[in-house]
């Protein structure tokens, strides 16, 4: 695979949460994003997906840990130089209503942008008649605005809006959680065409496993702020390690009501963030914790096939050498190690 | 199984700023005791609209309804006066919401807040109401009951709360449950439990179910039978096997192809083109016919009428039935 564009690593996000209590919505996130591919990231609400994401795109200020955007550290970049990298880097959100001024029509809202970013009236019309194109929409539509137009409509807007800057990199947050499946198929496919045709490198945020699933080429779940497992489509789903990933995979709803009913469910609910359970933090709800080892000390996270990590101690004993996974020089380190110190 | 609801020919406008919407245009369905019924369709397509008619939950300054709701083969709700609709509801039929975070008044206590039906509905002692809604938290899987009784809503977790508000509508043993998306603010994890919780209940309870979702996952997961609706109507409606082995109406064909599957990785999905036609004005001809890829002249101008096939299985459309598995439209 080629070099990643994007890489996570140990990065810390705590909120306050008054009482000298804090949530811990990112715990050591250690990932790379390489060029030309869609990394999914799933998990449950309150898993600490979007902040990730909020975090890449500097939105927010991080704890601890670095992210690296195209061999820089984002946030020691100047004014100047985080410009081009806003840039390089553009994003997608979840409701396409509230993602453009319900005031301005379309065609100011993509010109801004355009001009935003130095290109000229000319230039801007030329590209934006040709994004146009690609997401088939005609060009009556710019002297519209958001209200007059479907959900549909907007989210492909915002994607063209997206694609304006020319980014290297999209970072799509539940684009298709708040459309119907009739339109969510057409949104899917403007993201395949965006892969096939451009290279397009993606990171696609959702909860939804068939979604991510259909799309994406590697995956990483995630649960309560850390990473348990992260491979290839096919890792995750045709060679499934972790136990949450077996459960989150045995709960989405059948397609056809003639599917075998998958046996592992997954009982209770999210521990609250705020109080964090001890070991590793699946083990309250998983059914094959081990007492005594599970509810002690976290298990790392470890590379269980090559590119295919988990974080859980049943499903790493192939795995006889004790040596911590390195990737792309540097090491996964043992979570549990840091916290203690704290 | 006895026909617990029966809707003949409703529609419900609603008065809005734009003028006349027809919501629901023309609707029959047959809900029976003891069955699961799905109403599947996307956003707008008035699923919700007759769901929450059958108990009259609109604005009544602001909705005209038609037709009749007839309930355990008499009594037609749409006509009923306010003192016999308050012994129905959350008597003999009650509804589960979407959001389980606005069904509870946050002020009060959850068990406060179920006990109420029983004391509304039955003549029974306080103590007794409390006795049998710790009971009830605790089938639904709310652990200990009696603990959780005096919990406030803010003091649980989305999921928790749906589970207590499953609680909180079967209290009294309704013969019709409507649930109207019960699961879309629920994780997929929790999305399971609840599902299962509601088969389970069902089966014990033998009460009817009528679910409402835009989710075929749902549909699949716990219905019996299934009525998929676009634009006011419904365009098909059967058992749930036939209607995802064998659909019969362009629309639901496109709707079951549009849904990603597992195993199916990077390939297109169909897409339907176009969007849902506005409601504030009479439809000519079939109201999918401007999105459907098998339209004909005659679909644009004549009504399609109800075609019945074996097993109650009935679609709205001028095809013939096998003609969407040949890949052609005849006739």
């Amino acid at each position: 695979m080629s070099e990643p564009f994007i890489r996570v690593e140990h990065v810390k996000k705590y909120f306050d949460a008054g009482n000298k209590k804090c949530v811990k919505a990112l715990d050591d996130v250690s990932l790379e994003v390489y060029r030309g591919e869609i990394l999914g990231i799933v998990g449950e609400s309150g898993c600490g997906k979007s902040t990730l994401g909020r975090c890449i795109m500097r939105l927010t200020e991080i704890t601890d840990g670095k992210i690296i955007m195209d061999g820089k550290d984002i946030f020691s970049l100047s004014k100047k130089e985080m410009k081009e990298m806003r840039r390089k880097s553009q994003m997608v959100f979840q409701n396409p209503y509230s993602s453009f001024n319900p005031k301005h029509t379309i065609g100011r809202s993509l010109t801004d942008v355009a001009k935003l970013f130095g290109m000229t009236n000319a230039e801007a019309k030329e590209d934006i008649s040709n994004l146009l194109g690609l997401i088939s929409l005609d060009e009556s539509v710019l002297s519209r605005r958001p209200g007059e137009l479907s959900g549909g409509q907007l989210q492909r807007l915002a994607i063209a809006r997206a694609l304006i800057t020319k980014p290297v990199f999209i970072l799509a947050d539940e684009p298709v959680s708040a459309l119907d499946v009739s339109v969510q198929a057409q949104i899917l496919n403007l993201i395949f065409d965006l892969k096939q045709q451009f290279d397009q490198t993606m990171m696609f945020i959702s909860h939804d496993l068939p979604v991510v699933e259909h799309i994406c080429d590697r995956i990483v779940v995630m649960y309560l702020g850390a990473i348990m497992e992260m491979g290839s489509v096919d890792d995750i789903f045709s060679d499934t390690r972790h136990p949450y990933t077996k459960a989150l995979i045995a709960s989405k709803p059948r397609s056809s009501p003639d599917e075998p009913v998958p046996e592992v469910e997954l009982k209770g609910d999210l521990p609250n963030a705020m109080e964090m359970p001890e070991g590793c933090r699946f083990h309250t709800r998983c059914p094959h914790c081990i007492p005594g080892k599970c509810d002690a000390a976290a298990p790392l996270l470890k590379e269980v096939s090559p590119g295919h990590f988990c974080a859980c101690y049943l499903r790493q004993k192939e795995k006889t050498s004790e040596s911590l996974p390195v990737q792309n020089g540097f090491e996964v380190k043992d979570i549990r190690k840091k916290e203690t110190t704290l | 199984m006895s026909e617990l609801v029966q809707i003949n020919h409703l529609k419900v406008d609603l008065m809005s700023i734009s003028g006349l919407i027809h919501a629901v245009r023309d609707i029959n369905l047959t809900i029976s005791s003891d069955e699961i019924h799905g109403i599947v369709g996307e956003s707008g397509c008035g699923k919700s609209m007759t769901a929450k008619s059958i108990l009259r939950l609109h604005d009544e300054s602001k909705v005209e309804y038609s037709g009749e709701i007839l309930y355990d083969g008499g009594r037609d709700i749409l006509k009923m006066n306010k003192k016999d609709l308050l012994k129905i509801r959350g008597n003999d039929i009650s509804m589960i919401f979407q959001d389980p975070m606005t069904t509870f008044n946050p002020l009060l206590r959850i068990g406060d807040q179920i006990s109420e039906a029983l004391l509304i509905h039955q003549k029974i002692s306080k103590a007794e109401a409390k006795e049998r809604s710790v009971e009830m938290l605790e089938k639904v899987g709310i652990l200990p009951g009696a603990a959780r009784y005096s919990m406030y809503p803010f003091e649980m977790s989305g999921g928790q709360l749906q589970r207590a508000s499953i609680a909180m509508s079967l209290i009294c043993s309704p013969r019709l449950l409507i649930a109207d998306e019960p699961t879309t603010a629920l994780d997929v994890t929790m999305q399971a439990q609840i599902l299962k919780l509601m088969k389970q209940l069902q089966r014990e309870m033998h009460s009817a179910v009528l679910i409402i979702t835009h989710n075929f996952g749902v549909i699949a997961e716990i219905c019996d039978k299934v009525s998929v609706m676009y634009a006011g109507q419904i365009i098909e409606s059967g058992d749930v096997r036939k209607i995802f082995s064998a659909p019969c109406h362009p629309y639901t064909k496109d709707l079951i192809d549009s849904i990603p599957r597992s195993g199916e990785r990077a390939t297109k999905l169909t897409s339907i083109p176009g969007a849902p036609p506005k409601l504030n004005h009479t439809i000519n001809g079939c109201a999918y016919a401007p999105r459907c890829k098998y339209a004909a002249e005659k679909c644009c101008c004549e009504a399609p009428e109800f075609r019945t096939l074996d097993g109650g299985h009935r679609y709205l459309c001028h095809l013939a039935h096998d003609s969407l598995t040949k890949g052609g439209a005849t006739e």
